[in-house]
């Protein structure tokens, strides 16, 4: 369940009067470049622990931000690229799992502080851990015991459930539900008292390092290659000479793309995602978003051009190309106003290549990586 | 008791006093939405059409401002009293309104204190305006303002324990009592006169990661409650008496025994008991039939394997429970095996218009994923089936029963799959049956989805999956035909939509960037508007001293106009 998308994000300078007061919201990050940033665009609708509940990486936080943009985020790209600095730079992936060890250290440092130091977060990532000796007695049992069904990440098997999810594990405080599970063990597991509640404590420091909305420790278990280019180079050719190449050049605009987007994932949000990346593809907002140029007609027939601020029925804002602000009221749709997306062939480009098996994205995509 | 000598006993009774008003006389929330604002859409069809024609097409250029409450912050630490340095400016309780003493604090909850927000209130959902009295609430905070001048009356605060804090749906109402779920999964009850706890109930298990934010509703002699929670754990609904907060019924929205209705949907039984489909949202209810029908979330883990192949009974569902039995009449998945956490929750609206050359009780709902939906509210028969969405393409169509057919291309894949985003979302629509439009916002963007969790297991929560590139067509207010389900018109606003109202004056309210704006329910021409900084709930009508008033909300703030 997502109720993360909070839209109509449109009151900068509101904001920034308002958080100017919330200290404390802002105490709770840790200071970094595009910090300022970061609380003027999103405290307004999101709290801390919903940033402190997401670590994750560079692509995971520009898809995040990607998608707010999406429900009405109002910002700047280059605004947007210093929140993606900041969140990605704070918040990034902490230690594989492997034990909860990675948390571990910073418990003791903090003289048993909550496990993962996260304020106000859920029960497992707030509760004190157990002491390191504990831990590891209780992984060695673990593995000993449970691990052949339950796996050693706790994510089951066909064998045995998930514990990383089981209401048994989220409710067991220390050691009471789990070991009533292990008294009525089938097959019966013979553990004693101690030895049952370290079993529990190990759990419980697993389960201090899922992600932000019950996502499991560890981003890809199954150690699978991710593997981007699956595409037909040759018919992403074919494609591209057909679709493309009117605005495009292999060997002009184009020259050394993948050299410029090593990563495939990279490349191919690049190219398709257009200028947030800052690549040869353009880009914008979408629709009258602010930003684009546009002209607006007078009654007389008068014409201005600039930047679209905003605009709706009553008024339409703009920045003319000497800086200068100009806002004029509308009635009945005069002046008229043309705002013209300079994503728009791209964007209708991207439409029309959409197929139902996404053929044309990956081959086309497995053609720019060729172009180092 | 006969009607004469109920009547003599009112005329008798002592007086209440209560903080204004007299509270909410039951019958008062099954009217249609006009006078009082008395649960979350106002009355309890999920319309929020008002019946309140004052301010219209041509009265509603003399809309004026009345009053404004700003700096409304949310309580702070152990005792609910900011810091000093968060104290400044206008105070703890707003400022504009009539002065006095600042309003006393009730304190509840089981945390310290130190896990609550200090700040600006999120005020959102539904707020409530009976009897003089607005009832507003921000996760851990309720407050009762005076209607008149925004004094804040009461404020109550709760201590919470922590979790996920998103926006609350807002309160329910009975009498003289208030109903707010709290984001560490309690219910509480509280006295409409002092915002004193009357009782308080545990909705669900904050150590398995639930959060609570639902609006409570109350129908008839049920107060129901939903919840949520991203960590693999089943949904439901529960109903308690608002008189003494008894657990009546709980109902799962997944089967939780061997040989529960729609196992067979799942992997497993172990699947199916982790399998999501939350209650966040308020539903709306028909006390001819007693039937209370609402939108399930998402099945979970929400973009990966390991819930079958089957349809996952009974998340991305509208479903019908008896309030009396909590037992469910009949159910419509909206998204079947939904793949693209679609989290079909929203708000399904009721209204009796002709279809087909005879009346019949509708209940209409666009979900998350693009679609609209029509059906019978009594039977559940499907009657239209149509896209929203300019670039709406995870679907390859629809089956026999007018569900859309997921193409499975479009799920998150590895090398990426190029999908549209969220169609609409929990900013709740409306309905004119003037009209005959259903109003609602439209997202339209594309993105590439991408698998980054292969494990055959499956991830788990909204875990394994990441996004790239974002196509944009911004946002749009489309007007919806309920008989065909075609677009009548589109109109793009800036920013997002904080959700919809519309009146008998023929008048569609809405926030468009920084505006509340009133636009021509028929054509959604820009009547009227004022520049507040944007709304963080839906606005709202009612009547008081004889005007029609509208409310609008903002960051801790409400703004009252009146047509005078």
């Amino acid at each position: 369940m997502t109720q993360r998308v909070q839209p109509r994000i449109y009151r900068f300078i509101f904001l920034a009067s308002v958080l100017g007061t919330s200290a404390a919201l802002a105490q709770q990050f840790p200071d970094g470049p595009g910090k300022d940033t970061t609380m003027r665009l999103c405290a307004g609708c999101h709290n801390a622990d919903i940033v402190f509940q997401h670590r994750q990486g560079r692509d995971e936080w520009n898809a995040e931000i990607q998608k707010m943009i999406a429900a009405g985020a109002q910002g700047t790209p280059a605004q947007f690229n210093e929140v993606l600095t900041y969140l990605a730079g704070n918040f990034a992936p902490e230690a594989p799992a492997g034990g909860g060890r990675g948390r571990r250290g910073g418990a003791a440092a903090g003289g048993g502080r909550a496990a993962g130091g996260r304020r106000g977060g859920f029960t497992q990532f707030t509760r004190p851990l157990a002491s390191q000796d504990v831990l590891a007695r209780g992984q060695g049992l673990y593995e000993t015991n449970c691990a052949s069904c339950h796996a050693p990440d706790m994510r089951g098997s066909e064998k045995g459930t998930r514990l990383l999810r089981s209401l048994t594990s989220l409710n067991d405080q220390h050691g009471e539900l789990i070991g009533k599970a292990v008294a009525e063990h089938n097959p019966k597991i013979v553990l004693n008292q101690p030895d049952t509640v370290a079993v529990a404590e190990y759990i419980h420091s697993i389960l201090a390092t899922t992600g932000g909305q019950g996502s499991p420790p560890g981003r890809n278990p199954a150690g699978v290659k991710l593997e981007i280019l699956v595409g037909d180079a040759k018919a992403g050719e074919r494609y591209f000479d057909k679709a493309c190449a009117r605005c495009h050049s292999a060997v002009g605009d184009l020259k050394g793309f993948a050299s410029k987007y090593p990563d495939p994932r990279a490349l191919q949000n690049a190219w398709v995602g257009g200028a947030a990346a800052g690549n040869p593809f353009g880009g914008g907002r979408g629709g009258g978003g602010g930003g684009n140029p546009v002209t607006v007609t007078m009654a007389d027939g008068s014409k201005l051009e600039g930047k679209l601020v905003r605009r709706d029925d009553f008024l339409v804002i703009l920045t003319l190309a000497d800086g200068t602000r100009r806002s004029i009221a509308r009635h009945d749709g005069v002046p008229k106003v043309e705002v013209k997306d300079p994503n728009e062939a791209h964007k209708k480009m991207v439409l029309e290549l959409d197929d139902p098996e996404n053929k044309n994205l990956h081959d086309v995509t497995a053609y720019l990586a060729t172009l180092k | 008791m006969s009607r004469r000598f109920f009547a003599i006993s009112i005329l008798f009774a002592p007086v209440l006093a209560f903080g204004q008003g007299r509270g909410l006389d039951p019958a008062d929330t099954l009217k249609p939405l006009s006078d009082q604002w008395t649960s979350y859409s106002g009355d309890l069809t999920g319309k929020r059409f008002s019946h309140l024609k004052l301010i219209d097409k041509d009265t509603v250029k003399n809309l004026s401002l009345q009053w404004v409450s700003t700096n409304i912050t949310t309580g702070c630490g152990p005792a609910g009293t900011p810091p000093p340095s968060e104290a400044g400016g206008g105070g703890r309780n707003g400022r504009g309104g009539g002065g006095g003493a600042p309003a006393p604090i009730v304190v509840g909850g089981f945390g310290t204190g130190e896990a609550n927000n200090c700040g600006t209130a999120r005020l959102g959902g539904g707020i409530l305006f009976v009897d003089g009295t607005i009832y507003a609430s921000s996760p851990d905070n309720v407050w009762a303002i005076d209607a008149r001048d925004g004094t804040v009356l009461w404020h109550y605060y709760w201590k919470t324990r922590g979790g996920t804090s998103l926006q609350t749906r807002g309160l329910g109402m009975w009498k003289d009592k208030v109903y707010f779920e709290l984001h560490d999964d309690w219910v509480v009850c509280l006295n409409a006169k002092n915002g004193a706890e009357v009782w308080k109930k545990e909705i669900s298990s904050f150590d398995a990661q639930y959060f609570s934010s639902n609006a409570p509703m109350v129908l008839g002699n049920h107060v129901i409650v939903g919840t949520g929670n991203d960590m693999d754990a089943p949904g439901y609904i529960k109903s308690f008496d608002p008189e003494t907060g008894e657990l009546q019924w709980t109902f799962y929205t997944v089967p939780m025994n061997p040989g529960d209705p729609g196992v067979d949907t799942w992997a497993s039984l172990d699947a199916a008991r982790h399998g999501g489909g939350m209650t966040w949202i308020p539903g709306s209810y028909d006390p001819e039939t007693k039937l209370y029908i609402f939108g399930t979330g998402n099945p979970t883990p929400a973009y990966t394997t390991g819930r079958g192949e089957g349809d996952n009974l009974y998340t991305g569902a509208l479903i019908a429970v008896n309030v009396d039995t909590g037992k469910m009449a009949w159910y419509f998945q909206t998204a079947p095996h939904d793949t693209h956490d679609w989290d079909s929750t929203e708000t399904p609206i009721f209204a009796d218009m002709p279809f087909n050359g005879r009346m019949r009780k509708l209940v209409m709902t666009a979900t998350r994923n693009g679609y609209f939906f029509v059906l019978d509210r009594v039977t559940g028969e499907h009657l239209v089936t149509s896209k929203i969405g300019m670039v709406n393409n995870w679907a390859s169509g629809l089956d026999a029963k007018g569900q859309p057919k997921r193409n499975p291309h479009k799920d998150a894949t590895i090398p990426g799959s190029l999908v549209n985003s969220d169609v609409t979302n929990y900013p709740p629509p409306t309905f004119s049956p003037d009209t005959g439009l259903f109003y609602v916002h439209e997202q339209n963007s594309l993105r590439i989805s991408y698998l980054m969790d292969p494990d055959p297991r499956g991830s788990m929560g909204l875990g394994g999956t990441g996004g790239g590139a974002n196509l944009s067509w911004g946002t749009s207010i489309v007007a919806v035909d309920y008989k065909t389900g075609k677009i009548v018109w589109r109109k793009e606003i800036n920013g997002g939509s904080s959700g919809l109202l519309s009146t008998a004056g023929g008048l569609l309210f809405l926030s468009d960037g920084p505006n509340v704006e009133a636009w021509d329910a028929v054509t959604g021409k820009g009547l009227w508007y004022s520049q507040i900084g944007g709304l963080s709930s839906p606005p709202e009508t009612f009547m008081l001293d004889g005007k029609q008033h509208l409310l609008a909300t903002g960051a801790g703030a409400l703004y009252m106009f009146v047509l005078n």
